[in-house]
């Protein structure tokens, strides 16, 4: 399976079977991991519309009935991090950086990651760690090509209402960089 | 949510434009929440693919790097908004308008204090070997090894453009302005001489290296009729081609410019854009009319003043 992805202005092709050169399988591990921790162990089912899977649908097939109530599986968040994380040649660094914008993102707003959101939220992070700390970032709309059913203008409203909740905070000191490389 | 982003947008009232560049326009504004006036800068929607790719990256870039920088020199970030695919960035309000190292980034505050603005395209140094992309920096402030495709480059680039900013406060015009990239090597190089493979071990392996006419170049002292023998030395190290033996910020401030006499006049005492000098003093003493009003505002405007 090939993904053509423009990255700024040329087209490079990705293999997307290749092996991961830019963030480590442990890595991967490490925070899809912490993600999944923070569904399991949430205390309560806030949310935001812009983030929900039902309201703005990430596929053409329906959502399951039960899709707000199952909570995902770590096999499976692993598996969605990574087609991206790999499709986007993400480096290490913004690997991390997600993890951070993620964790504010729920801190500000006020909010639980939970089996409705958890999605679009990963999105979100993915999207704006690549858009503001790599140097050759893939564009909005190549994006879509992964999340075949997903428009532009969604994932443009996305981003602005994550951006607007996070305060426009998006700047990782060097110090909380550490901590969460090292934790 | 949308409450939030309405409010934030209503926060700021609309006074006075103040400016527009390629990127962005400024505007003065009062913040109603404290009764502080701000500077505005409301970067553009560019061409429909940009607009396509939701908030501009630029200016993401550069509000990261301002929440990272906090000196002095470097102007404040207190605010920034965004209103469907418009991003706005609120700047402390500076007397003097409004990428890169060059007079029209370089601000001056009430208190006469120095402001680095607009980093849009700066990014923080890390790894000295990371690849870059050579777009960075307007033209006529760019070094040679930038115009010649250099993508590993360091903090030099930068020390050319200080070079070129002094120059053109010696010269009151740009120094080097180059039409194309071409012709600002060219500009370079009449001006400064053409550089060999001697001056500049590997210049002739940059990317986008093209062997040019050879100019004997004019001696600086020609150029800066006025300058003394130690700010000729600070250009002439400024100046170097080789970007690996180019003088450094903390080398330059050793040299023997920066602590000859007379010493820099003092922040406060600096005269204001629209005020002369004369106009400051004139303030200062209380009940005074001032007979040429109107005068002043229209002759000193914009004027650069020494």
């Amino acid at each position: 399976e090939m993904l053509m992805l423009r990255r700024s202005s040329c087209l490079v092709k990705i293999k997307t079977t290749a092996p991961f050169v830019c963030v480590s399988s442990s890595l991967c591990f490490s925070v899809t991991l912490a993600i999944y921790y923070h569904i399991k162990n949430r205390d309560s089912n806030r949310s935001v519309d812009i983030f929900d899977e039902k309201k703005h649908p990430l596929s053409r097939e329906k959502v399951p009935d039960n899709y707000s109530v199952v909570d995902p599986e770590h096999k499976l968040i692993y598996r969605f991090i990574r087609t991206l994380f790999s499709s986007a040649q993400l480096t290490a660094e913004c690997a991390i950086v997600t993890l951070v914008y993620l964790e504010r993102l729920l801190t500000y707003a006020e909010m639980d990651i939970c089996p409705c959101n958890w999605k679009r939220i990963v999105l979100g992070a993915i999207l704006l760690a690549s858009k503001v700390w790599d140097d050759q970032a893939v564009w909005n709309v190549d994006y879509c090509q992964i999340l075949k059913e997903m428009t532009v203008e969604d994932m443009n409203e996305m981003e602005r209402h994550f951006l607007e909740l996070l305060q426009f905070n998006i700047n990782v000191p060097g110090s909380v960089y550490a901590k969460y490389y090292f934790d | 949510m949308a409450l939030e982003a309405k409010s934030r947008n209503k926060r700021y009232e609309k006074l006075d434009f103040l400016g527009e560049g390629q990127f962005a326009t400024v505007y003065k504004a009062r913040d109603k929440t404290n009764d502080t006036i701000v500077a505005i800068k409301k970067i553009k929607v560019g061409h429909r693919t940009e607009a396509k790719d939701g908030i501009n990256r630029t200016a993401l870039r550069e509000i990261k790097l301002l929440q990272e920088l906090h000196h002095p020199n470097i102007i404040g970030l207190l605010d920034a908004f965004g209103h469907k695919s418009n991003i706005s960035l609120v700047f402390d309000f500076m007397e003097t308008d409004l990428e890169d190292l060059k007079p029209n980034n370089l601000l001056l505050d009430g208190s006469g204090v120095l402001k680095l603005a607009d980093f849009g395209l700066a990014k923080a140094f890390g790894s000295p070997n990371r690849v870059y992309t050579h777009q960075v920096v307007t033209r006529w402030y760019r070094s040679p090894e930038l115009l010649f495709g250099a993508r590993m480059y360091g903090v030099g680039v930068d020390m050319w453009a200080v070079g070129c900013i002094l120059a053109e406060l010696l010269l009151r015009i740009p120094f080097l302005a180059g039409d194309s990239d071409l012709d600002q090597l060219t500009k370079i190089f009449e001006a400064l001489g053409t550089p060999t493979e001697e001056t500049w071990p590997g210049m002739s392996s940059l990317p986008d290296y093209v062997s040019f006419k050879i100019f004997p170049g004019t001696p600086l002292e020609h150029i800066f009729t006025a300058a003394g023998d130690d700010l000729l030395e600070l250009l002439q190290s400024l100046f170097t081609f080789n970007p690996l033996t180019r003088t450094t910020a903390t080398q330059a401030l050793k040299m023997r410019y920066f602590s000859n006499r007379p010493g820099p006049t003092l922040g406060p005492q600096l005269p204001r854009p629209n005020c002369s000098a004369e106009a400051l003093r004139e303030k200062e003493t209380i009940g005074l009319k001032r007979t040429i009003e109107g005068l002043e505002t229209t002759v000193m405007k914009k004027k650069l003043i020494f």
